[in-house]
């Protein structure tokens, strides 16, 4: 019975246990983190049970309150849903585990409302990734935002500047998302996804799509950091907490990208967004630029995190660049790079947070010799760090390789010379903090002193570089079973 | 660059503009979001739901779920505003 | 922290209102279904009836009728009404807030769903005056 219902258990378990934590909290504070672990593993499982049930029957829908579409709110489990619900539920739980230490470490006083929206971001994220109805998405839409700018702005230094910075900007992105569904509703009546894109071919030559096109890829590209509306994401990834950023930071923009990819495959049809406006070319120029100029704009920096955000916007960057493509490779690409980047960049902040709790230190020049005095923690960087580079068998490699080959198939070179430049510069400053660390030698005390981060954190690091490779060895299957069967849906 | 926001603006406008062309005349009512399913909604929301006013029922019935999101909205703004606006004290009290 | 207002005709004045406020919340939340209003219209009412009091009064003496702790509470407690009415059904054996299906053995299937907007809107009202007191707490909290 409950099987029927695992679709809705996805974001609702994260949200009722939301309030359940915070009711628990306000009792008693030891009591937050543990409900807090006890959701999220719920909704992991949910996640699992939904991919396994998508594998062996095919898509899922689920009509909220009984009702069909279009009267009602409809929940669709498809391939690629089922795929993002498990990456995004399982980085929630890993990230829950290795927070316990960091929050009381840093942020002591504040533990129960911090899990609690942690709970309520995940929620929120994890309802946009299973609805079928625009304006539901809309709604989710605006719990994770607010959670987001709330988590990013109980940092340190210049944090709450950053992150109103951040408010200001995803709120205009919102606003004209939801602009955009407005015109798709005055001109179609309807709300649901499936029916809007029955009933848009026919009125392809309205102005007022248009303008709803390209209202819904500049809100979402705003959100999402696409290159050149990106000037929010450096500062509020550098000031967070260091547990907060390991959450926000694999999970935020991609799940962005996926509303991008759903609106091109789902709402909007291919043939619209790159024959009847040109609007694929436009999203594929703006990211090839954004690749090249984020990674020159990452070797630049001293600071570790300011670092790993350039990074994460040149590797948001490759997403929209598989989008942009509109080509079954592409796609694949794209989408193979959401997981991989998930779980690479996750990795690496979160070593940067186990750095920081073992030493305080963050900027780059004084990492001499740590290689040496933490083992476990450095050789996970280097995993991931090789992986971003794009060595195989980690994964990294894996997801360029394919979106060499959609480019190759578009007939576009510039993309693969520029996927190819980009793999060089992230070998230099990857390269960099790799001799830095493993072959200097310590000349500060704090680096003589320092020592493997504990448990809580040390094990969700080891997982993340293991799940690195193994990502990389199963790619194979992957591809075929649940992102091949998207792409032929679409392209068929 | 104080230039760059009034571009940005009369880009804005100009596209709003453009799209205003076809949208259907306000108040038309042979329009989709008239005939579609806000049709069905006031045809069937008292045989249904039994309720007089159909703007509740929808909000509440049809629509259920966005109001639960919509309330979640702002249970979250509350619990932001204890996050970022007290642990000000050194005590140890609740909110 | 609010300190008592010092003129003795807002006094009286608002320990005469705030009552008929908050009845006329309850008003607006339960004539939700025959007219407009419901439980955000209700919510925000009774919400300003408690701010008067809390202005007025000065936030000591109001505190012990209405403390600072239980306003997060009530907010949580409405909000979860609310979910917890969904999972209800699916117990029942509807979908997530299909109200035909909620436990009531001797109704018809729209009076059920009446009833389930009821207590939704109920959730709902619960929850939004609760978050509105909590937020006006925490702007108006004494700084150390």
């Amino acid at each position: 019975m409950i099987l029927n219902h695992i679709i809705v258990l996805i974001p609702i378990s994260l949200l009722v246990f939301s309030f359940i934590t915070f009711l628990l909290g306000t009792v008693r504070r030891s009591l937050a983190y543990p409900t807090a672990l006890v959701g999220s593993a719920i909704s992991v499982a949910c996640s699992v049970v939904g991919l396994i049930l998508v594998l062996q029957g095919g898509p899922i829908h689920y009509y909220l309150g009984g009702w069909p579409p279009p009267i009602g709110i409809e929940y669709v489990l498809d391939y690629l849903s089922a795929f993002m619900a498990v990456l995004t539920t399982f980085i929630g739980f890993i990230s829950i585990v290795y927070s316990r230490k960091s929050f009381a470490q840093e942020l002591p006083h504040k533990v129960v409302p911090l899990y609690t929206i942690t709970l309520l971001l995940l929620s929120g994220l994890c309802g946009i990734i299973v609805t079928g109805d625009l304006f539901n998405l809309y709604v989710f839409l605006e719990i994770a935002s607010l959670t987001a700018y709330a988590l990013l702005a109980v940092g340190e230094k210049r944090a709450p500047v950053a992150a109103f910075r951040y408010v200001i900007m995803g709120t205009v992105g919102a606003c004209f998302y939801l602009l955009g569904v407005g015109f798709i509703y005055f001109s179609t009546g309807t709300l649901n996804m499936a029916d809007a894109a029955k009933l848009l071919p026919a009125i392809y030559d309205s102005r007022a799509i248009i303008a709803a096109a390209v209202f819904i890829v500049i809100g979402i590209g705003l959100k999402m950091a696409l290159f050149p509306m990106h000037s929010w994401l450096p500062d509020a990834y550098t000031y967070a907490p260091s547990a907060v950023i390991s959450l926000i930071a694999p999970l935020m923009t991609k799940v962005f990208a996926y509303v991008l990819i759903r609106m091109l495959i789902s709402v909007f049809l291919p043939e619209y967004l790159s024959d009847v406006i040109p609007a694929t070319l436009v999203i594929g120029w703006l990211a090839a630029a954004g690749i090249v100029i984020m990674s020159i704009m990452a070797i630049a920096q001293d600071d570790f995190r300011r670092m790993l955000a350039y990074s994460s916007l040149a590797q948001i960057c490759y997403v929209a660049l598989g989008i942009g493509l509109a080509n079954p490779l592409g796609l694949i690409g794209g989408m193979l790079h959401i997981l991989n980047h998930a779980f690479m960049k996750g990795c690496l902040f979160q070593v940067a947070g186990a750095i920081r709790y073992r030493t305080g230190l963050t900027s780059i020049s004084k990492f001499n010799g740590l290689g040496k005095k933490m083992r476990w923690t450095m050789g996970s960087f280097g995993i991931a760090a090789l992986s971003m580079i794009g060595i195989p068998p980690a994964c990294g490699f894996f997801s360029k390789w394919y979106l060499m080959l959609g480019s190759i198939d578009a007939g576009n070179w510039v993309f693969v010379g520029v996927i190819a430049l980009s793999s060089l510069l992230n070998a230099v400053y990857f390269f960099k903090i790799i001799e830095k660390v493993f072959f200097a030698q310590p000349d500060d005390d704090i680096v003589e002193n320092a020592a493997e981060p504990p448990k809580e954190m040390l094990v969700p690091i080891v997982i993340m570089a293991v799940a690195i490779i193994a990502l990389g060895l199963v790619n194979v299957y992957i591809v075929t079973n649940i992102l091949e069967p998207v792409v032929n849906h679409v392209f068929n | 660059m104080k230039w760059f926001p009034i571009v940005v603006l009369c880009l804005f406008v100009g596209l709003l503009f453009y799209a205003e062309k076809d949208l259907p005349a306000f108040g038309d009512i042979e329009a989709p979001q008239n005939t579609h399913v806000s049709d069905e909604y006031i045809q069937r929301s008292y045989e249904d739901t039994h309720t007089p006013e159909f703007v509740t029922a929808v909000l509440a019935d049809y629509r259920g779920y966005d109001t639960l999101g919509e309330t979640s909205v702002i249970f979250t703004a509350g619990v932001i505003c204890i996050l970022l606006l007290t642990g000000n004290r050194k005590d140890d009290s609740k909110v | 922290m609010i300190a008592k207002y010092k003129n003795i005709v807002v006094n009286i004045a608002s320990r005469v209102m705030a009552p008929f406020m908050m009845l006329y919340a309850l008003y607006a939340l339960f004539h939700g279904h025959s007219s407009p209003g419901g439980g955000f219209q209700g919510g925000a009412i009774m919400a300003a009836g408690v701010m008067l009091l809390r202005l007025t009064l000065g936030k000591e003496r109001s505190s012990r009728k209405f403390p600072v702790w239980l306003a997060p509470v009530i907010g949580t407690t409405g909000v979860f009404i609310f979910a917890g009415t969904g999972i209800v059904t699916m117990l029942g054996g509807g979908n997530y807030l299909d109200y035909g299906f909620l436990p009531f053995p001797f109704l018809s299937p729209s009076e059920h769903r009446f009833w389930g907007i009821l207590i939704i809107e109920i959730g709902v009202f619960l929850g939004v005056s609760g978050i509105m007191v909590t937020i006006f707490d925490c702007l108006t909290a004494e700084q150390e």
